[in-house]
């Protein structure tokens, strides 16, 4: 008979499969959300690599001409303030050509694929240390998503495939006992799954507040309107690097004759 | 971990922290100048509107609106300060938040060195004009000329307000390319050379600059820098004279009385002089005269050929001095009056050597005036 074969569910067997289902709803939204925090971490990166080549490099000569113009003054006044002033734009020149041309100005360009995009994704739902179900597990997630995270940044689709391939081999989510138990850590990683939505959320909020993010969005205002933000800026310190070099070729050969 | 390792990877790890503080610090300075920047242009804009409406409420009020004349502009504009001070505020601010802006340093040169909505000074605004000039802004390069032109905020130097003025005509502003133009017609600043006068006349003439047109027309008209040609004088001084130049269009009703480049033509010529006349052209108001007292392209009437003699005379025109001594001598046009007569006769002879040898009562004198006055 049939209903020998197939049992009626329990009311917290209905919980359970209905909890589940609203877990796997989370996970494929939480995994979304990841890929767009990532996303747009590794599009603020990529600007910022850009803005520091083109923009930062030119602060970093103007600070090295300030610098020197500085300098040339404290050398021809000899006053101790003049000293002092041409040692302090020293130390910021050399604080702008480190910023400027440290490992921050070398991030390329982020173009990712939809390949790339969904691999990130797929990776992010398995691996999500929100959805561990203990504590040993939880490191061994975060570790991986931080991998997931480091090799979408780089645009490396293989290794995302390689970390995919890893878990199919590892033995994953061991089942609790009992559907009491189960219940319990499926509420649990509910709670964590929403709290950390919640926390991307603040995340990307967070995030397009920063001036970093502020002058991208510029930017791409002024491309859609056909100019180009950072060469305008490039323009603008352009004319100082000129006039402040000026000023220094004046002093230098205005020193010679003294 | 032996110490050394641990401490290269510790000096690596504040390093790179450093920079990433370093990089924040150089995006946050792009980010703040930009404001500044933004800031500033609005500024600027807001200043550019308080002149604009100067200079509209100024055109309503000026008879004789000449576009191309910035000064006329600039001298009406001292009646109502006001608006420049609102718009030197504005400037001043702006340049506070962007010192690179070139166009706010060059109004706040126009303003000081003019003495407008502000103290006038024109060492400040000269400053202000070089330092917008260097940044190739060529309005600002052209002021700049003109001050070393006339010696007003920095020391009287022809060489560099041909030099200014080269820089902004090289850059298409016509009223720098007929100022250079005019550096080589007269040899200041640059050695004499009519040919560079009149190809940079040109350039400013095909830009419609009614003094240019006017300028390469003489130069057509001379042969000066160019092969003689009176069709192109011609030519060039109609554009001139359509363009309301008073000077041009005496030179182009003489081109019409001549016949020289157009056809013959005492009406025509009666008319460009009568427009130059009215402008308060002494060449024109003489010619008018003549043509009035000749009855050429006009009906003969001493009325009017002594009303513009005496308007020519009164600008200091010898030969109209002279006919206007001969026109109150036998009173044509005005009673006769012997005293005015001597009084003109001796402003005309005090001016040019060949009435210095006449004398009313003369046979010689008599004869002349008998020629020249058909009953």
């Amino acid at each position: 008979m049939k209903t020998d074969l197939v049992r009626r569910l329990t009311p917290e067997e209905e919980e359970l499969a209905a909890k589940r289902e609203e877990l796997a709803r989370l996970e494929a939204q939480l995994a979304d959300q990841e890929l767009l925090l990532a996303s747009l971490k590794a599009e603020l990166a990529a600007f910022e690599g850009l803005y520091l080549r083109r923009v930062g490099a030119l602060y970093a000569e103007l600070d090295e001409w300030n610098a020197r113009l500085a300098e040339l003054r404290a050398e021809q006044a000899g006053t101790p303030e003049a000293k002092a002033e041409a040692a302090e734009s020293r130390t910021q020149a050399e604080e702008a050509y480190s910023a400027a041309h440290g490992e921050a100005a070398e991030v390329q360009p982020f173009l990712p694929s939809p390949e790339l995009k969904a691999l990130y994704r797929e990776a992010a739902k398995r691996v999500h240390p929100d959805t561990a179900i203990d504590e040993k597990d939880r490191a061994r997630r975060e570790r991986l998503m931080k991998e997931v995270n480091a090799a979408y940044a780089a645009g490396d689709e293989d290794a995302l495939r390689r970390i995919l391939a890893g878990l199919d081999s590892s033995p994953d989510a061991v089942q609790g006992s009992g559907i009491g138990a189960d219940l319990i850590r499926v509420l649990r990683q509910l709670k964590q799954i929403r709290d950390r939505i919640a926390a991307i959320e603040l995340e990307i909020a967070n995030l397009s507040e920063t001036d970093l993010a502020k002058l991208k969005a510029k930017a791409d205002v002024a491309a859609t309107e056909g100019h180009d933000l950072l060469e305008e800026m490039e323009a603008s310190i352009n004319v100082r690097v000129i006039l402040i070099k000026h000023k220094v070729e004046e002093k230098s050969t205005s020193g010679a004759s003294i | 971990m032996s110490e050394s390792e641990k401490q290269t990877a510790l000096i690596s790890l504040q390093h790179t922290a450093l920079t990433k503080v370093g990089a924040k610090s150089l995006v946050a300075r792009g980010r703040a100048e930009l404001r500044a920047r933004e800031e500033a242009e609005e500024w600027f804009k807001k200043g550019l509107e308080f002149c604009q409406k100067k200079r509209e409420l100024d055109a309503s009020t000026n008879p004789h609106p000449i576009a191309t004349s910035a000064r006329l502009a600039f001298a009406l504009a001292r009646r109502s300060p006001a608006l420049f001070e609102e718009a030197f505020a504005c400037f001043e601010r702006g340049v506070q938040l962007n010192p690179n802006h070139p166009g706010l340093q060059f109004w706040l040169g126009i303003l000081l060195h003019q003495g407008l909505g502000v103290q006038q000074d024109y060492v400040e605004g000269a400053t202000w004009y070089r330092e917008a000039a260097e940044q190739g802004l060529p309005a600002a390069q052209f002021n700049l000329g003109d001050a070393y032109s006339s010696g007003k905020g920095v020391t009287q130097d022809h060489a560099q307000a041909a030099f200014w003025y080269c820089k902004a005509a090289e850059q298409g502003l016509a009223a720098a390319q007929i100022s250079f133009g005019y550096a080589y017609a007269f040899g200041q600043g640059v050695a004499q050379d009519d040919a560079q006068a009149a190809q940079w006349y040109r350039k400013a003439a095909e830009q419609g600059l009614p003094d240019a047109q006017n300028s390469l027309g003489y130069l057509y008209a001379s042969g000066r820098g160019v092969i003689q040609d009176y069709t192109q004088a011609a030519f060039w001084y109609r554009k001139s004279a359509e363009g309301e130049f008073a000077e041009a269009q005496n030179n182009f009703g003489n081109a019409y009385a001549h016949g020289q480049g157009v056809v013959q033509d005492y009406t025509l010529a009666a008319f460009w002089y009568r427009k130059a006349a009215e402008q308060g052209s002494a060449a024109a108001q003489y010619s008018l005269a003549n043509l009035y007292h000749n009855g050429q392209g006009v009906t003969r009437d001493h009325t009017e050929a002594t009303f513009w003699w005496c308007k020519a005379a009164e600008h200091g025109n010898a030969d109209a001095q002279w006919w206007l001594g001969i026109a109150y001598y036998y009173g044509k046009g005005v009673p006769q009056d012997y005293v005015m007569a001597d009084l003109w006769y001796r402003k005309a002879a005090e001016q040019k050597e060949k009435y210095a040898l006449r004398k009313f009562g003369d046979s010689v004198c008599d004869e002349f005036a008998r020629l020249n006055w058909p009953e």
